[in-house]
């Protein structure tokens, strides 16, 4: 027998004070008297003899015990297949799309599952977490057993990753909400350490099995090609050969053999800009879906910087990168004649005339702008300050920067610091008037190459990416060649008018505007997506990417298949018996109650 | 065991009483009672003519030199007093405010019993409960009152009483008939009406104190109580109203009159006494109206 409700053997304790109350209780003061004899002639009786006495009042406080276990075992509900009360978190992640030997994916056995513990529990599950990122509930213990199942059966799993730690998380404070006894976990995934209250039980769905994926899809470093990461499993050392084509052409080929679990390659991509491509690799496995990646090739514009310096080879240097064409003058050259998109002023502190339209990355010596306040120099300086996930700062280590003298640059209203040290900002940036919503004009830092060791900072060449990029109000996003799945996408898009976006099927999905970009909220579904804003069209190229080498087969499919855990609902309505049992319980107490006040009342 | 008081100076107070002569019984022993009759005690009472027979050491020879005619001289007769005390000890007996009933029996027979060894009158004193105890028999003189003392004080307060057997027991142990006195509370299971019965018709002539206690008489009882029989053990659980405890007084009176009725029928006498009174007070006033004492 098991008991639905077994919290309510707590009320067992009423029976504490009842006894107390039975042994302690006020008793009626007695008096020896030398004989009943007269008393008994016009009382009426209700003597007991010495025996009697003793243990007459026992059965008093056996039938109240009696009772109030009555009402327990009323409350705790029990029921011969009983089941417990559950919280079941089901996988929809990618992986689960994967096909078994049986022919079924394994979401496909992992609703079976799902369906089977909504069946065993008579007033169905407490909740249904999804485990696909976003977690999400897909029912509650409003919806009937029946509503829950064909909510179940008309999942499907979505393009995305699982974050199986949210959802455990989720499942233990909802079955602590609802007194839930046991989280079911139904995946394929090996189990996590999850919380012991209540007890998570792993129901491992599938068998491990070989897998070829497209784990990464970027740019090359030179920015002329795109380099594909490749995991594998169960195909060492065999052939494969990955695919990229545009409109059904195809543009590149290369055939690889696979050698190592993570294999790194390049395709060329497409010709033109702006250019849907499809990357696919050979042999095809159990899960299709990873064998695929989807992108858009967008080719990046030159930006022309004009070099103002006395000579600095390792700002030259820095400057030399893909897409960055520079040009080098002498102070005295100035003002020139070459078109700029960044000028760069190596420790100028002469006056230079006409700067009033340029975007400037400024080391050291004047600031062109005037748009920062002259302060005194500091020595010896390190950062001590900064936002690291700032555009200027991303992939720059500045632990190691050191200054051994500042250049005069301060903030003011105009000019935000971005790096400081203890005593100065090192790094500044302005727009011409101060609004955040302009364009950034100037970047200063504020000491001389010379006197810092950032020329010999491998982040150095990255620093002055950035700063370009920053100037030119450039973003990674704005050329990535794809976006994944689960987490919000941002696509730069100068959207004056509603946004529309479309997912890979032509449907409306969710699409808000951001501050110059479009965000798609977490799209579930890998392939191209449109994205309509003004009269024009964007594609964007969203992926599913594995986060993990072995997604296939690192799942524990030695276990036996868990047996479908008994569910059940605390708090679901008493079933019939319980109902009269409590009835007759509560009607014994009133009685009984009843009885009491009569005895008191005629003595 | 009663926890009772008696020193030397409730000795003093009794020293003025006696025990009136209207008690004594015909014996063949001498006593301290002088009687209007003639016998053979110290005081004179009269003359008489000689008649064969008579002890001629008891004609007044200064009467017969004047007159020549033997007279004798007659004295009065002194007689003994047979006092029996059955002090009732049952458990009933053990309870009593501000003393129990059993100390105020003790004391009231320790006081008839040493104004009776104050006149040399034979005492016989015996406790009882479910059966009598062995008497103290024939205590004459004052030297025999810490026996008396000691026995009453180390008598245990348990059993039922049943005064009916008590009586008839004490008829077969006490061949001297006289003065016997009850203390009890009267309140057992016995019959007292057919024990006084019983000593009657065995020529006993008998002395009732009724003892009781507040609570015999059902004050202080109020609210929820549990009376217990104090000898049967047996409870009754009840809710003492103002009209309860009315009729049970109703009642009560009603047992103790037709016990007084009883001895007064049988020309016995009946007092009854209080655990709030004073014992000398019960002696001095209450068996003096009686004509007990004098």
């Amino acid at each position: 027998m098991t008991f639905a409700s077994p919290l309510a053997f707590w009320f067992l304790a009423i029976a504490i004070p009842i006894a107390a109350l039975f042994f302690f209780r006020v008793r009626p003061t007695e008096i020896i008297v030398p004989t009943l004899a007269l008393w008994e002639r016009f009382v009426r009786s209700s003597e007991l003899h010495g025996f009697g006495v003793r243990f007459g009042r026992w059965p008093t406080l056996l039938i109240q015990l009696l009772i109030v276990a009555l009402l327990v075992l009323a409350l705790s509900d029990p029921g011969k297949t009983r089941a417990r009360a559950s919280v079941i978190v089901l996988d929809d992640s990618a992986t689960m799309q994967t096909r078994e030997p049986n022919g079924r994916t394994r979401f496909d056995e992992a609703r079976s599952a799902a369906i089977e513990q909504i069946h065993a529990a008579p007033h169905g599950v407490e909740a249904i977490i999804l485990a696909g990122e976003p977690v999400r509930i897909l029912t509650g213990r409003a919806d009937s057993p029946a509503a829950q199942e064909s909510l179940v059966a008309a999942l499907a799993p979505r393009d995305v990753n699982a974050d199986l730690p949210r959802a455990i998380r989720l499942a233990s404070v909802r079955a602590q909400e609802s007194r839930a006894t046991e989280i079911v976990a139904i995946t394929d995934k090996p189990a996590l350490a999850a919380p012991s209250d209540p007890q998570t039980t792993w129901q491992t769905i599938g068998h491990p099995q070989p897998n070829l994926a497209i784990a990464g899809l970027r740019r090359s470093d030179d920015g002329r090609a795109i380099t594909i990461t490749l995991h594998q499993q169960g195909f060492t050392n065999e052939p494969a050969v990955a695919t990229i084509s545009a409109d059904g052409r195809e543009i590149d080929r290369e055939e690889l053999r696979l050698n190592g679990p993570t294999i790194e390659f390049d395709l060329r991509p497409p010709q033109a800009g702006d250019a849907r491509f499809e990357v696919r690799v050979e042999p095809t496995d159990a899960l299709p879906l990873d064998n695929v990646a989807f992108g858009v090739w967008t080719n990046i514009p030159t930006a022309h910087v004009l070099l103002v310096t006395t000579g600095n080879l390792p700002l030259l240097a820095a400057l030399s990168q893909p897409n960055i064409e520079v040009k080098t003058i002498r102070p005295t050259q100035w003002p020139s004649s070459q078109p700029a998109d960044v000028i760069v002023l190596d420790a100028i502190n002469a006056d230079l005339p006409d700067l009033e339209n340029g975007r400037f990355l400024v080391f050291g010596g004047r600031d062109p702008l005037n748009l920062a306040i002259n302060s005194a120099p500091a020595t010896d300086q390190r950062p001590v300050k900064w936002t690291p996930s700032h555009p200027l700062l991303r992939d720059v280590d500045l632990l190691t920067w050191r200054v051994r003298r500042t250049a005069t640059f301060g903030p003011s209203p105009k000019a935000r610091p971005i790096v400081s040290s203890q005593d100065a900002a090192l790094i500044l940036e302005s727009e011409l008037n101060g609004s955040p919503e302009a364009p950034i004009r100037e970047i200063l830092v504020n000491f001389e190459l010379k006197d810092s060791n950032l020329p010999t900072r491998a982040g150095f060449p990255i620093f002055i990416w950035n700063a370009v990029q920053r100037l030119l109000n450039r973003s990674d996003e704005q050329f990535a060649l794809s976006y994944t799945t689960g987490s919000p996408v941002r696509a730069p898009i100068q959207s004056q008018t509603e946004l529309r976006a479309f997912d890979p099927t032509g449907a409306a999905c969710d699409v808000i505007s951001e501050h110059h970009a479009a965000v798609l909220l977490k799209p579930q579904r890998a392939g191209f997506y449109r994205i309509d804003h003004d009269g024009q069209s964007r594609d964007i190229a969203i992926n599913w990417l594995p986060n993990s080498a072995g997604v296939l087969s690192d799942q524990n499919t030695t276990s036996a298949p868990v047996a479908p855990a008994s569910v059940a609902a605390l708090g679901a309505p008493l079933s019939l018996w319980s109902r009269i049992l409590i009835a007759v319980a509560a009607l014994m107490l009133v009685e009984m109650a009843l009885f009491s006040l009569n005895i008191l009342r005629l003595g | 065991m009663p926890d009772f008081e008696f020193d030397g100076n409730d000795l003093a107070r009794l020293a003025a009483l006696a025990y009136s002569p209207a008690l004594t019984t015909r014996s063949q022993l001498a006593g301290s009672h002088r009687v209007r009759r003639a016998g053979a005690g110290i005081d004179f009472l009269d003359y008489r003519n000689y008649v064969p027979g008579d002890d001629i050491r008891r004609i007044d020879w200064t009467v017969f030199a004047r007159l020549r005619q033997p007279f004798i001289r007659v004295l009065e007769h002194e007689e003994t007093l047979f006092i029996s005390l059955l002090v009732d000890v049952s458990r009933s007996m053990a309870a009593g405010s501000p003393r129990s009933k059993a100390a105020l029996a003790c004391q009231l027979a320790c006081g008839l019993a040493a104004i009776a060894m104050s006149a040399g009158d034979h005492v016989t004193a015996a406790t009882f409960s479910d059966t009598l105890a062995p008497p103290l028999r024939n205590l004459r003189g004052r030297n025999m009152l810490p026996r008396l003392i000691s026995t009453l004080r180390l008598a245990p307060t348990s059993g039922t009483a049943d005064l009916a057997a008590i009586a008839r027991s004490f008829c077969r142990e006490v061949r001297h008939r006289g003065l016997v006195v009850i203390l009890s509370d009267c309140l057992g299971a016995g019959d007292a009406e057919s024990a006084i019965t019983t000593l009657t018709s065995a020529r006993f002539k008998v002395l009732v104190v009724q003892i009781l206690d507040p609570i015999d008489r059902g004050e202080g009882l109020t609210g929820s109580i549990r009376l217990r029989d104090s000898e049967t053990g047996r409870v009754l659980d009840m809710n003492a109203s103002d009209e309860r405890i009315r009729e049970y007084r109703r009642r009560l009176d009603a047992y103790c009159e037709n016990l007084q009725s009883a001895c007064v029928r049988r020309g016995q006498r009946y007092l009854l006494a209080d655990t709030r009174d004073a014992w000398l007070t019960l002696l001095a006033s209450g068996l003096r109206q009686q004509g007990l004492l004098q």
